[in-house]
């Protein structure tokens, strides 16, 4: 969750609070979570799913940059988040077979629609509590079915 | 990790990967969304209406090879 604040004064918000899930510097899995199976259901006929998940434990870097290359704040402000993802609509239907050395690798089937949120958080001295799901909007959403590595032929 | 987007989003091309777990296959969602959220300081009590913005959220959901070379099923998200 990337939250800002437009101060007085300045054109562009600021990044005040980036709440992911990663330990840093992130290793690994970057920023990714396993959660129950029910948490994701998908029906990509037509165009719809959602993600939701609770209580999940999350690290409050202040900003993407810290998140990605520090400081880390200290102490670091710990909490968890509760959210729900609603992925609607079909916009456009795209099939891809990227085998670009850096950005590919892999094979799908994508729609791209819209997405909308609601999420809730408490972390550090702070509660988070964002407007209904409806309020939200997304500048780009996808959902697909997409093999890679050893499940990608060309490989 | 990529994150696939439209040319006027500045980040990386709209066909890059989007899932971030390498051997996989199944089914993945991502955004960036938008919205607003009321912020309380529960040691002062201010509140404040802030946006979030773009925020990237992701699922998958599917069959992946493991470190210990067999394939398990598994869901994730990126948050």
């Amino acid at each position: 969750m990337d939250v800002y604040q437009l101060r007085a004064g300045d054109q562009t918000p600021t990044q005040i609070h980036d709440l992911n899930p990663s330990t840093f510097p992130p290793v690994g899995l970057f920023w990714t979570i396993e959660l129950p199976e029910e948490s994701v259901e998908v029906r990509l006929e037509k165009g719809r799913a959602s993600l939701q998940a609770s209580d999940v434990p999350v690290f409050d870097y202040g900003t993407l940059g810290n998140a990605l290359f520090g400081p880390v704040p200290s102490p670091l402000p710990t909490g968890s988040v509760s959210f729900r993802v609603v992925w609607s609509g079909v916009q456009q239907r795209v099939n891809i077979r990227n085998t670009d050395p850096v950005y590919g690798g892999f094979a799908g089937e994508f729609i791209r629609n819209k997405a909308q949120m609601e999420w809730t958080a408490t972390v550090g001295d702070y509660t988070f509590v964002s407007d209904p799901l409806t309020t939200s909007s997304s500048v780009f959403a996808e959902i697909g079915h997409e093999r890679n590595g050893s499940f990608f032929p060309e490989g | 990790m990529f994150a696939p987007g439209p040319p006027k989003l500045n980040i990386d091309p709209i066909d890059a990967e989007p899932i971030t777990i390498n051997n996989f296959e199944g089914f993945v969602g991502l955004t960036y969304v938008s919205g607003m959220v009321t912020q309380t300081n529960t040691r002062t009590g201010e509140i404040l209406r802030l946006p979030f913005i773009n925020s990237d959220m992701r699922f998958m959901t599917g069959k992946f090879r493991g470190t210990d070379g067999d394939i398990h099923k598994g869901t994730f998200a990126l948050v």
